[in-house]
């Protein structure tokens, strides 16, 4: 169910790039009955243009359209009044081979001035994506409500956005109401102590002192439950170090309530590499506000945990195990200087380790704000053609071309118009796609074919049929990566074609001609 | 009153084939005009010359007093000439409205405006009840309404109409009729092809004869009633 979901919507989300090629083609049909073989490239064009604008004015390739539609539509205007305008009437052969030919053209002047080397676009959000219906495919609400939590706090852990103590706010509510769906889950309880916790080092005062308390619960209950768990004592034991950093005069008696703690992950675990390395870190810090002999013992304390930590931590492969031997009887001065260095940036946050789940679908974010803008611009071509005067003319001429000219419709103009939109959306569809394809002069080909198969689909020269047409290609192509293989996805949508092709001739939204 | 338009020696070959040859005459203005002739006379041919859908291979087409050959169809159409087509051609897949829009917005840029041209025209055809309807879907009758509909709406000073009335019955020939009759009324001069004879006598004021491409007889309808050569041309000479 997850994967068929995730795959028919990055097929939606793909098939709407796939209409609005889809669109251009058919609009440039339906005005002038000419086939636009040099519709991917230019749309190859747009590419390339988003990436100019990309690489040396540092636009964004989604804010790029603002300047690569206006460009688009004179390009293409400009190749309709000078070459596709001469044959109108001609044999479809000739229109064939004249647009091929300019497709030949573009590519090849492309390839001259960026050579046939592929060309990425990185974003900063080109790899990024978000989850949407976690409800679907997560049904369960306590565990949906746990995950919304863990997400917070790892966000906020992150440390993007600095906005920590806002989200691990939130993220209380969020266990707290987990909690209330399913009392006494163990992770849980033990991820709310910590998010606690983590809240409390941001605040001060009483409200500080009153998030530690409502940890220390957190935390209680969760060993309850699970008496001797490592990551807990950890947590808690940090939480207590934490504390006392801001205690005062009380701080020893908090250190010991760590140090507690740590004793007894210790009789649990007694290799715990975490444990081990907190429980010094610990020391050291409290040998800081010490001073002579009592400093002295604290510092060789805490060396002597860093030795076992030492020990417990695995060796990373091709690394030379340390000698822990050797590190032993150093004179405190050293000791001293050693542990500023391994100590001196400890962070005293605790380790959550929130089960990762896959929940909800994921979407890719550029794919998503490409599936925005596509639908914008759908909309506003169809208010375009129906709602203003001239929309109705290219309509007009598109329906009957002398007909609406002897209705003095200037269908020169209309199909100027004509060729210019199609090779705008072409244009848009490239700068749209350019975060996430590879740009390359030849890419054209492969999308020529795509808008071919697209406008034939759902019927040549109906809009409503190349925006079908073009979801149900994504969505082909997808679902057939997903469940047959990515090699054969072409072939899902080939055979798809030629089905429709077989019985149903005009397309799914053609008019069947006599 | 001066002629609308003038037909100086027009002539059109398709081919081998002269399917208009030296044709001439003039058009006053506000006047309704018949032309008439066999099927295959070149009556359709020479509304085709006449609207510039394409240009004749030889003589003048002036309307106005500006000559037109090889004028687009579209700047005709602004310059106030309009046509209808034997073969109706309505935008199948646009309302009724939607096509009689189209025709007004020869005169302007407003959908507003264009709308409510269309409306009034539709109202002079009556066929302002089916203005919401898909024209492919019209019975032939109403399809011919709403092609006379939409020319009106480019606001015409001269209109050609062809065969508007072949396959209609009588009622709704009348209706045309009467129809013809209160566009003249709006000082808009027509030129009408029809081979229905006692409808064509009716509304002319002067009729042309077109035979094998060749002007035959020009007149007003008593005239040509008494034409021998045009009786001949229509019933065969052994008549
Ligand atoms: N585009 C064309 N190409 C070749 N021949 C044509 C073309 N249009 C008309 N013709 C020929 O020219 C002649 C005149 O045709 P036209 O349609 O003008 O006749 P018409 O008087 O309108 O006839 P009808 O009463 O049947 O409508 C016919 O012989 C026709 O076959
Ligand atoms: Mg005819």
């Amino acid at each position: 169910m997850a994967i068929f979901l995730q795959s028919l919507i990055s097929g939606v989300l793909i098939g709407g790039v796939y209409a609005l090629i889809g669109i251009g083609l058919t609009i440039i049909f339906g005005v002038m009955r000419v086939i636009n073989f040099a519709h991917g490239d230019l749309m190859m064009i747009g590419m390339y243009l988003t990436w100019n604008l990309f690489q040396y004015f540092h636009m964004d390739p989604f804010m790029s359209i603002v300047v690569g539609i206006p460009a688009m539509f004179l390009f293409g205007g400009l190749l309709q009044k000078v070459f596709i305008n001469r044959v109108l009437g001609a044999l479809p052969q000739n229109q064939i081979l004249l647009t091929i030919g300019l497709g030949l053209i573009m590519s090849n002047a492309v390839m001259l001035v960026y050579t046939s080397d592929y060309k990425i676009l990185t974003t900063r959000y080109s790899s990024d994506s978000f989850k949407v219906l976690q409800s679907v495919v997560n049904p369960d609400k306590y565990e949906r409500l746990y995950d919304k939590g863990n997400a917070l706090v790892a966000e906020a852990l992150a440390g993007k956005g600095g906005n920590a103590a806002e989200l691990l706010a939130k993220a209380d509510k969020k266990y707290e109401e987990a909690l209330k769906v399913k009392p006494g889950q163990f992770r849980a309880l033990a991820n709310w102590g910590a998010s606690l916790a983590s809240l409390a080092r941001l605040r001060q005062g009483e409200e500080a002192a009153a998030l530690y308390a409502r940890a220390d619960e957190k935390f209680a209950a969760a060993a309850a439950i699970e008496p001797g768990d490592i990551d807990i004592l950890c947590n808690w034991a940090i939480a207590y170090a934490s504390r006392a950093a801001t205690a005062g005069p009380g701080a020893d008696s908090l250190y010991e309530k760590a140090y507690e703690k740590f004793k007894e992950g210790e009789e649990a675990r007694p290799d715990s590499y975490d444990l081990f390395n907190a429980w010094g870190a610990t020391l050291y810090r409290q040998a800081l506000i010490k001073q002579g002999a009592e400093a002295d013992r604290l510092l060789a304390a805490a060396w002597e945990k860093y030795r076992v930590a030492l020990d417990a931590k695995p060796v990373e492969e091709g690394a030379e195990p340390v000698d822990t031997e050797a590190l032993a009887n150093k004179p405190p001065a050293e000791i001293r200087a050693a542990l500023d260095q391994v100590y001196g940036k400890f962070p005293f946050a605790p380790r959550l380790k929130p089960d990762k789940r896959d929940a909800g679908i994921s979407v890719s974010t550029p794919l998503a704000i490409s599936f925005v803008i596509t639908v914008a611009i759908t909309l506003l071509l169809y208010w375009f053609l129906m709602k203003t005067d001239t929309g109705q003319a290219i309509r007009a001429t598109a329906q009957d071309r002398e007909a609406a000219q002897l209705m003095g419709i200037n269908v020169k103009r209309m199909s100027i118009l004509a060729f210019g939109m199609g090779a705008s959306l072409a244009g848009t569809a490239g700068a749209l796609v350019s975060p996430t394809y590879y740009i390359f002069p030849q890419i054209g080909g492969t999308f020529t074919l795509k808008a071919f198969v697209i406008t034939v689909l759902g019927g040549m020269g109906s809009i409503l049929g190349a925006t079908v047409g073009g979801i149900i290609i994504g969505v082909a192509e997808s679902l057939g990566a997903v469940y047959i293989s990515a090699g054969w996805k072409d072939v899902v949508v080939y055979v798809l074609f030629l089905l429709v092709l077989l019985f149903k001739p005009s397309g799914l939204f053609g008019k069947s001609r006599v | 009153m001066g002629a609308i338009l003038e037909i100086k020696h027009v002539s059109k070959f398709f081919g081998g084939l002269a399917a208009n040859s030296d044709v001439s005459f003039e058009l006053a203005e506000g006047m309704i005009m018949g032309l008439i002739g066999p099927n295959g006379a070149g009556k359709t041919t020479l509304f085709n010359c006449i609207t510039g859908y394409y240009p004749p291979s030889r003589g003048e087409v002036i309307f106005k007093g500006r000559k037109m050959n090889g004028l687009e169809p579209n700047k005709v159409c602004k310059l106030g000439m309009a046509r209808t087509w034997q073969k109706v051609r309505p935008l199948a897949k646009m309302s009724v409205l939607d096509n009689v829009m189209v025709g007004a917005l020869c005169r302007t840029n407003s959908l507003k405006v264009a709308r409510d041209i269309a409306l009034e025209q539709l109202k002079v055809v009556r066929l302002d009840r089916k203005a919401d309807f898909l024209a492919g879907g019209l019975p032939i009758g109403e399809r011919k309404k709403l092609e006379v509909a939409r020319v009106l709406a480019t606001r015409p000073q001269l209109l050609l109409l062809d065969e508007v009335m072949g396959g209609l019955n009588p009622a709704e020939s009348e209706e045309i009729i009467q129809l013809i009759l209160d566009i003249k009324k709006h000082g808009i001069t027509q030129m009408v092809i029809e081979h229905d004879m006692k409808a064509i006598m009716r509304i002319s004021d002067r009729i042309v004869v077109l035979n094998s491409g060749e002007k035959l007889a020009e007149g007003s309808p008593e005239e040509i009633v008494a034409n021998q050569a045009v009786v001949e041309a229509y019933l065969g000479s052994e008549h």
